[in-house]
Order: structure tokens, then sequence, then C-alpha cells
């Protein structure tokens, strides 16, 4: 069920994008802030939410799978796992805190105005530029410290199965306590665990689609390299990681690839597609509920904390090869080791940062 | 009855909760006695959510108007004279 030709690919991705835009906005769901308000205010409210988005995945992907609608498995975005991954997830969850977003909700936020996720997102874009110039030493890095050489854990078939009957237990008691009804007052809200259905949806269309479960830092690192090309243009050409393809696909006799580089390939009709399309959804969701606006910037201290918080992110994504989009909306569901490594180191990280700005930030 | 304007627009999360708790502790005994009302001003959409929540765990009243663009928190305390 893949879409082959770039223009649809791209207008598939786009408008995902903008249906997640609107979504994320509606609901306020920052999984870096779910994670980190665990630690920070002992907060489990949207955490439900993302429990349920990942969990419900799992016979999702199960489904498309023996159903035959999806065409990779595993998705060749996915690697073995490295010590990479897990230093990369460490410092992408400490980042991701001190920027107050993820790659994808530094995007929604940023899109209403707001001006502290925008030096986030400036931060995400210089990271991933800093890891271009370091790329060849860390891909010897994750070449030596592989952890294992499978993709997914052992026996994953039979704890999918138990995951899947500890959440429906879970879900219905949280049901029956009625938490997943989460009230808050701002205009035109959307219930978290049905932004989680609809985040999940999505995710499943989008593996059937354009071939594997959503990701975008890949995007990020290529708006970089256009910057780049515009200030620098012979220099980026000797710059390794955007020279080379990182991703070459073969589909129906059709090869394609994609790299950071500066140019229009698979990652453009993919992440960056993903990228301008939730930007945009966000947009015309703020401008509909009347709430787009720049108020400036914040107090220096909160702009630091955005701005080095950016580039850990951006940094740690390229050093784990993916970002919390790819690893626990998608890659989780599937038991990778990459993913599981990822979530635990990020959530270690989440903690770290939550220490730090506990102490230094108010 | 004293109010107490916090303009917290343009900052994000998790400032927004930090800033509000800490206000509260700050001024406790004022609230307390409802002297004081405290005004937040943001455009945070989830603080509309977090912060009601906590102030209304410590027991305050809360209010949320939207206005223009943004969200106005107020928190008070009801004084019951006998």
């Amino acid at each position: 069920m893949l879409i082959v030709d770039p223009i649809y690919l791209f207008l598939f991705n786009f408008l995902v994008g903008i249906i997640l835009g609107n979504v994320l906005n509606r609901g306020d769901f920052c999984i870096a802030g779910i994670i980190r308000d665990i630690f920070l205010f002992k907060d489990y409210t949207l955490f439900r939410a993302l429990m349920l988005l990942i969990i419900v995945q799992i016979p999702l992907f199960y489904l498309g799978r023996i159903l035959g609608l999806i065409h990779f498995y595993p998705p060749p975005t996915y690697h073995q796992p490295s010590l990479g991954t897990a230093l990369g997830g460490l410092i992408f969850g400490i980042g991701m805190v001190l920027a107050g977003g993820c790659v994808v909700s530094t995007l929604y936020k940023m899109a209403k105005g707001n001006l502290t996720n925008f030096l986030a997102f400036i931060g995400i874009v210089v990271g991933s530029l800093i890891y271009a110039e370091m790329h060849p030493s860390w891909e010897t890095f994750r070449k030596s410290t592989l952890i294992s050489h499978s993709i997914f854990i052992k026996g994953s078939g039979v704890i999918s199965f138990f995951l899947v009957l500890t959440g429906l237990l879970l879900f219905y008691k949280w049901k029956k306590e009625g938490k997943w009804k989460v009230f808050a007052y701002a205009q035109g809200y959307i219930q978290p665990w049905k932004v989680a259905l609809i985040f999940a949806l999505l995710n499943f269309m989008v593996y059937i689609f354009s071939g594997w479960p959503m990701g975008i830092t890949t995007a990020y690192a290529k708006i970089g390299a256009y910057i780049e090309k515009l200030i620098l243009p012979e220099y980026i050409n000797k710059v390794l990681y955007f020279s080379q393809d990182s991703l070459v696909v073969v589909s129906n006799n059709l090869i394609i690839s994609g790299g950071a580089g500066p140019k229009v390939d698979l990652y453009f009709y993919t992440e960056l597609a993903l990228l301008l399309g939730i930007l945009l959804g966000s947009f015309l969701t703020s401008l509909y509920l009347r709430e787009f606006k720049i108020f400036g910037f914040p107090p220096l201290k909160q702009a630091c904390f955005a701005l080095v918080g950016g580039i850990m992110v951006g940094y740690g994504a390229r050093v784990a090869l993916g970002c919390n989009l790819k690893y626990l909306a998608g890659a989780l569901p599937l038991l990778t080791i990459e993913s599981i490594l990822f979530a635990i180191n990020m959530t270690l990280g989440a903690f770290l940062g939550s220490m730090i700005i506990k102490k230094f930030l108010i | 009855m004293e109010v107490k304007i916090l303009d917290i627009l343009g900052q994000t999360c998790p400032s927004c909760l930090l800033i509000a708790l800490k206000e509260i502790n700050l001024n406790y005994e004022k609230l307390r006695k409802g002297e004081l009302k405290i005004v937040i001003k943001t455009d945070h959409r989830d603080a509309t959510r977090t912060i009601p929540e906590a102030a209304k765990a410590m027991g305050y009243e809360v209010e949320v108007e939207k206005i223009h663009t943004y969200y106005e928190i107020t928190i008070f305390k009801i004084n019951k004279r006998r």
C-alpha cells in the first residue's frame, strides 16, 4: 500500500502533519511535558494517554502485518542497538526538559507564536549541525559499541500479548475511576485520550502508506543543511553527513534514497513534509481559536534554558539516530531493543533535567 | 481585596506552574485570609489545566476567563464571615 509518487508522498505526510498539529495544539499534548511532570509534580494525568498511544499500536501494527498492509517489517529506519542509542537518549531526555518541549511539541507550540519554543527550535537545528561535524566519530562509536545484533527483543510476541492484556485491564480500571476525563479551561480543548487515539491512527496510516512510522528529526538536520548551504555553500559539500544518504529503500523495483543533505529526497517527502504540516496545522488552529500571538522573549534564564535544551535535543537525537516520536510512538509498540534502550535513558535524562529545573530555573 | 497580577505570557512549561505555585506559597497568609487575589495571565493551554487543578487541591477558588488571545486564571479564597 506504499505511496511511491513523491508528490503524493509529500502531500500525504503534509496532511497527516496538519491533522496532528491541530489535535496536539488543542490537547496541548507534549510528550516531554508528560514525562517531566511525573518527576516535577507527580502528575500522571496525561501519562495515561501516552500509555494508550503506545499500547493501542501493538494490535494495530500486528493487524497491519497479518493483513499485508505493512510493507517493511522491521522498518528500514531501525538499527541494531548501540551505546549511541543509550547516550543519545540521555542527552535528549535532559534537553527536552530544559527546552520545554520535544521535537514535536516544540513545533506546535512555536506555531502559536511562542518565542521560547522558537529558541528551542533554533537550538534543535544548531544541535543537528554540531552533530554533522562529528558524525564520522559517532558512526565509528556506534559500530564498535553494538549491544545486540537483533532489532527486536526476544519473545516480543509473547511480551506484546501480555502488554496489551495489562494495558486493557489498566485502561478499564482508569475508566471505572473516571480518570480518562481531564478538565482544562482552554477553548476547543480535546481530551488527551482522543489525542492519543488519533495520534495512533495517524501513525498507523503513515506506517502503511509512507513505509514506516513517523520520524521527524532528520528534517531538522535538513533545515540546518539548507541554511548552512546558503551561508557556506562550499564548506557544506565537504561535510560527510550531508553528502551521504542514510536511507536507501528498494520497493517495486524502485530505488528511493534520502539523507540529511540539502536536497529534495525521501526525507524531504516524509519527515520534512510532516514537520511543515504540524507547523501549519497548529498555526491554523491557533488562528481559528484566536490564540496566535507573539508575546516577546521570555526572561533571559528561560531563554538560555530553551536554547541549550534545544541543542541537546537536536544533538542527542542524532547520536541516538532518532527521537521520542520515532522510538516512543512507533518503535516501542514493535518492541525493538533500540526503542526500549532509548526510552529508559530518555526517562533518566528527563529525571536529571527536572532536577536541574527545580534547582535553577525558578 | 488586593489584586496581584502575574504576567507570564510567552513563557512555557513548566515555568508557568512553578511560578504560580511559588507565588501562592509566598502570599499564603494574605490568600488564606481572603485579602488577596492572584491573577495569572498565561497563553499556555496546559496551564489552564495544571494551575487550577493545583490551586483547587490547596483549597482555593479558581476562575478562568479567556481574554483576547490568552487566559486569565484568578486564584482566591472566599472569606467566610461569621
